[in-house]
């Protein structure tokens, strides 16, 4: 059991109407571009279009037995943490741009590498810093300069974050 | 989803995602030997697993 099993989760969930659409984010996504990481937890971007459908998402996993952690639901032994898309247009654009993969007779979504980088200069920890630094090598610097200006904003100042890490490189 | 309406103060939100992710860190930091080897070895299949990914449509 492992990523492909929980992937397969994710696009019975979208099969099923209990999402709309999902991407995969954070340091899976960051792996999948070649980016070394430990990372222990599996981000999934999601559409739900209301808090309500969010709490039903969680309700489902309940029912169905799965192991649940704070904001973690256990699929496949996996801590999985849930975002959704209303929270902010980042995460809603991310998905809507996502890249289909196809793996071993599963497909699924990943954000671009320039949304994975705008979302780590949202969260901007120490750690997303050193992320950025190491995924802007493989990244299309116009594109995200763009994504950047597109959803910049007082409370997490994008283009300023990312001026920070282009000076510390 | 060009009609979602966005939630205003997301800080309560983020709050409880950094707590959750901390206590998840805590606890890995906290896990036996035995079980940090499990980890080990299912973030190497994994990334096996990432590497056949074949992208089949680029949006951006």
């Amino acid at each position: 059991m492992g990523l492909k099993e929980v992937l397969t989760q994710l696009n019975n969930l979208k099969a099923t109407g209990i999402i709309q659409d999902y991407a995969i984010c954070g340091g899976y996504a960051a792996m999948f571009y070649d980016i070394p990481m430990a990372t222990y937890d599996l981000d999934v971007l999601v559409v739900l279009p209301t808090e309500n459908d969010y709490h039903r998402l969680y309700e489902y996993f309940r029912s169905q037995g799965a192991k649940i952690e704070n904001v973690y639901i256990f699929i496949e032994d996996m801590p999985v943490q849930f975002l959704p898309n209303y929270i902010s247009p980042l995460f809603n654009s991310a998905i809507e741009e996502a890249n289909t993969v196809d793996f071993q007779s599963v497909s699924s979504k990943f954000v671009s590498i320039e949304y994975l980088i705008a979302l780590y200069l949202t969260a901007f920890r120490k750690k997303d810093r050193v992320r950025v630094q190491n995924l802007l090598k493989k990244a299309n610097k116009n594109l995200l300069v763009d994504i950047i200006r597109r959803f910049d904003n007082d409370e997490h100042k994008l283009y300023e974050r990312y001026k920070r890490v282009l000076a510390d490189a | 989803m060009t009609n979602t309406s966005y939630t205003k103060d997301t800080k309560g939100f983020w709050q409880t995602r950094e707590k959750a992710r901390s206590t998840l860190d805590k606890k890995r930091a906290s896990a036996s030997l035995t079980e940090k080897e499990r980890i080990l070895e299912n973030l190497r299949a994994d990334a096996a697993f990432l590497k056949s990914g074949r992208m089949v449509s680029a949006k951006s």
